[in-house]
């Protein structure tokens, strides 16, 4: 009786917790497609992507532009390039390969962390590759739905 | 129906951490009713300041950004400025180097409270714009072509295209349908009373 007991309540331990372990992940909130979400024990891929590169200066804020304007630099993706901006899981997922094809200028990609300045300024509006680590926009402050930065973004 | 005008794109949107659309900001689990933006630029829209800020906590509480220092957080956040730590260090007096995860609820309140604060929660102006509903609708040959509309506690006959013209403005309890052939017509709302029940 005691171990048809100890059965029963280990059983329903781990019947309980089991909800609770999904929950810990972070793609609980995600409804449809999770293709892009890289698992937080997978190392980030670093990729090489292709595109003509240019430059949009922007107000620093939309909304006070008196505080100034940025620098974005941004690749122009090329068809393969795109391919793997929509099919590439990342840490810090807020897309999937449809949410980032149904946005406008899709194709494009910024370019954040330390990319070499004056090496972008050199090969302004050239075809260019570089390497890097894509992300995904999130807040006003993101310009393009996917992203590449010179770091991963788990150090 | 509520216009915003004005003020700061987080009031207007409800949404204290200016987070664009995307599958976590507009998920069901967030609660936003609505995107606002010009299709390039889009912001999620909630239905008010408390599940606004919900969706702003949770991502910054989830394991995206807690295992982040605060100077790497804030990098990501806005990526355009450097300087955005410095910001949040003033408003707060954390180490930046210190992690998202480690800030206990009082701190990670301070923290939450200085990137809204960064981010600007200004009040602008706000329309009320009356919606009308329909009351009755005059059929010929099974096709709708008057609505009667009350306003302000009268009822009004409007002809199809005027009714059409309401909806479009938002200002009518039906939804406006594009058919096919590119017609426009009216449908009652979701577990609205159908029109063929209304007809007089």
């Amino acid at each position: 009786m005691g171990n048809h007991f100890a059965i029963w309540f280990v059983s329903f331990l781990f019947c309980f917790s089991c909800p609770a372990f999904l929950f810990c992940e972070d793609d609980w909130w995600w409804e449809g497609n999770t293709s892009l979400i890289l698992p937080n024990d997978e190392p980030e891929r670093l990729v090489s992507m292709t595109g003509e590169l240019f430059l949009r200066v922007l107000d620093q804020d939309s909304e006070s532009p008196e505080l100034g304007t940025y620098e974005c630099w941004i690749i122009k993706m090329n068809p393969e390039s795109f391919e793997i901006a929509c099919s590439t899981p990342v840490h810090g997922a807020f897309h999937s390969p449809e949410s980032i094809r149904e946005c406008l200028g899709c194709q494009e990609l910024e370019l954040t962390g330390g990319f070499d300045k004056n090496w972008l300024r050199k090969h302004l509006g050239q075809t260019v590759t570089l390497s890097g680590y894509l992300w995904h926009a999130h807040t006003a402050h993101h310009h393009t739905p996917v992203m590449m930065d010179t770091d991963p973004w788990f150090k | 129906m509520t216009i915003r005008g004005g003020g700061s794109r987080a009031w207007r949107c409800n949404n204290p951490g200016n987070l664009r659309s995307s599958k976590y900001s507009t998920s069901a689990q967030r609660r936003s009713i609505e995107v606002a933006g010009d299709g390039k630029d889009e912001y999620a829209v909630y239905p008010d300041y408390e599940t606004g800020h919900e969706a702003l906590v949770v991502m910054l509480k989830g394991g995206i950004y807690s295992p982040l220092t605060l100077r790497e957080a804030m990098k990501r956040y806005d990526s355009t400025n450097p300087k955005y730590i410095d910001t949040i260090v003033e408003k707060t007096g954390f180490d930046p180097e210190r992690k998202v995860k480690s800030l206990n609820d009082k701190e990670f309140e301070k923290f939450w409270w200085a990137i809204e604060d960064t981010e600007k929660w200004k009040v602008g102006r706000e329309d009320f714009i009356e919606k009308w509903y329909i009351t009755c609708v005059h059929r010929k040959r099974g096709v709708i072509y008057e609505y009667c509309v009350r306003q302000n506690g009268k009822d009004v006959w409007l002809s199809k295209q005027e009714a059409t013209s309401l909806a479009q403005e938002w200002r009518l309890h039906a939804i406006l349908v594009h058919s096919s052939n590119g017609n426009l017509y009216l449908r009652p709302e979701y577990h609205g009373k159908p029109f063929r029940d209304m007809v007089c």
